[in-house]
């Protein structure tokens, strides 16, 4: 079954087709492709008309990209939310139009849904066993979800401030290190020593499994402009870096061990940080838990993990009706698939 | 037109929160809010206070949205969050919707609205100023006469929720 899968929830258009939930046929993100070259010039970097100018563009790329034409779909899935309702609109209306006019079903996914979805795709990992704990963790989402199935998310936890990945941005931003912070911290982080600063981890209730990065950033922000230049830029990018990753880790782990599963997802765009990966995978050694973790290119918003997610809500017969429409909060109640444990 | 500034000091991020919260409890109209303060001053928190005064759900994660641009969340009037900080150009908070939600019968709170053109638009003007690590200063600003009214008895209300 191919299926054309559409995102448009925040800053990237991207369309994919995928075979079976599981096989990238191919896979095409607007922000990464040369958009610049096809329009010839500057494009508004966010928001809904970046989606409406570059929707076409990508879908047919990715039909072009695998050799396919739109009557050799099967269905159409695209997310539903959350994110930001007017860039959501744009592809969840092109979907719905697209699937109508060839007389396919539709399907409408959950964003983080999708994401865990993303170690599904490939073929040379093992994917996860259900029930499993996954870590969303990027720009605009960090929770850790228990997954029982391929359409249930059940919230254990969540930040109650800022994203890690926002956190990354805001701290290379005081920093001078431009925009996105992950990459370029990350980089610097590795040439740096973190034990010469200690930031402090928020590990909230010991117990719980919020998040909080707030504290972190205002820590850090203070530190800057006390030192005065006296330590390395590399040492403290190394310091917020150990600081974020204990924490993620620590909690995931600790989730996995409430949870008493032995399969762990760490997904989402910060799971491409190396520093990250590194920590995951030595605690999953020592604890033999098996960790999965996407490619780079699987990590950040992408269609194949929405079509990959939609493949499952088609199998359960969740098609979209007429009277669907998109949602912006991930945790509003009666939503699709997530619910609070 | 007359402008109404009005100042509240804080000792602790829980004193920030109860201030927001009694500043929440008394609105009962739709009100557009441009919200300032450094990084780290406590924006986030004290539109978490705002939520918890307006009858945001407890036990709701309300995030900062400088990822997502706006977060929405349903209270007694629906509260609206946006950041612009990632927005370059002016249109583009036409493009993101935030007009449509501004005109709507909701509270809707706005940080980095220099981003827009004009701050007419806005009934509240909040800045918070950072003392040390936990003191704050909370400035208010209304120029309409209600939002005046409004910000008079918050300031009276000595012993906030």
């Amino acid at each position: 079954m191919r299926i054309l899968g559409i995102e448009s929830s925040c800053d990237e258009t991207a369309a994919a087709v995928v075979e079976d939930g599981v096989k990238i046929l191919s896979s095409e993100v607007a922000s990464q492709v040369e958009i610049h070259h096809r329009y010839g010039g500057v494009v508004p970097e966010l928001a809904s008309r970046h989606h409406v100018e570059a929707i076409c563009p990508m879908v047919e790329a990715a039909l072009a990209a695998c050799g396919m034409e739109a009557g050799d779909l099967d269905a159409v899935a695209v997310t539903q939310g959350p994110g930001l309702v007017g860039a959501l609109l744009v592809g969840f209306g092109f979907a719905r139009a697209c699937a109508f006019g060839l007389n396919i079903p539709c399907v409408g996914v959950h964003h983080l849904l999708g994401h865990i979805h993303s170690v599904f795709l490939e073929p040379e990992k093992t994917p996860p066993v259900y029930p499993f704990v996954a870590l969303v963790v990027s720009g605009g989402h960090t929770g850790l979800y228990h997954v029982p199935d391929a359409l249930t998310l059940e919230l254990l936890g969540q930040t109650r401030d800022d994203a890690a990945g926002e956190a990354y941005d805001k701290i290379a931003k005081i920093m001078g290190l431009g925009y996105p912070g992950g990459p370029v911290i990350d980089a610097m982080a590795a040439e740096g020593e973190g034990g010469r600063v200690f930031f402090p981890r928020a590990f909230l209730d010991k117990d719980g499994l919020d998040f909080s990065f707030s504290g972190l950033k205002s820590a850090v922000a203070r530190f800057l402009s006390e030192d005065g230049g006296k330590t390395s830029r590399a040492d403290i990018a190394a310091a917020f870096q150990d600081a974020v990753v204990d924490v993620l880790v620590s909690k995931a782990f600790l989730a996995v061990e409430k949870m008493g599963c032995r399969d762990l997802a760490i997904v989402g765009g910060v799971a491409a940080n190396r520093g990250l990966k590194k920590k995951a995978a030595q605690e999953a050694d020592m604890r033999g838990i098996r960790l999965h973790m996407p490619s780079p290119f699987l990590c950040g918003d992408n269609a194949a993990m929405i079509a990959a997610a939609g493949y499952h809500y088609l199998q359960a017969g969740k098609v979209l009706g007429l009277d669907a429409d998109v949602f912006s909060r991930a945790t509003d109640p009666g939503r699709v698939a997530v619910r609070h444990r | 037109m007359e402008i109404l500034s009005i100042t509240r000091q804080s000792r602790s991020p829980e004193e920030s929160f109860r201030l927001a919260e009694s500043l929440g409890l008394r609105i009962h109209s739709p009100c557009r809010i441009a919200l300032s303060g450094d990084l780290g001053a406590g924006k986030t928190h004290f539109v978490q206070g705002l939520a918890s005064g307006l009858g945001v759900a407890e036990g709701s994660y309300v995030t900062s949205p400088s990822y997502a641009l706006i977060h929405s969340y349903d209270a007694r009037l629906p509260l609206h969050h946006a950041d612009l900080y990632r927005l370059s150009h002016s249109d583009e908070v036409f493009d993101i919707g935030l007009y449509e939600l501004m005109a709507s019968e909701a509270v809707t709170v706005v940080e980095w609205a220099e981003r827009m053109e004009g701050m007419e638009i806005f009934d509240l003007e909040i800045h918070i100023e950072i003392h040390g690590e936990s003191e704050r200063t909370i400035r208010a600003q209304a120029s309409g006469l209600h939002f005046q009214d409004l910000l008079r008895s918050w300031q009276q209300d000595s012993h906030p929720v």
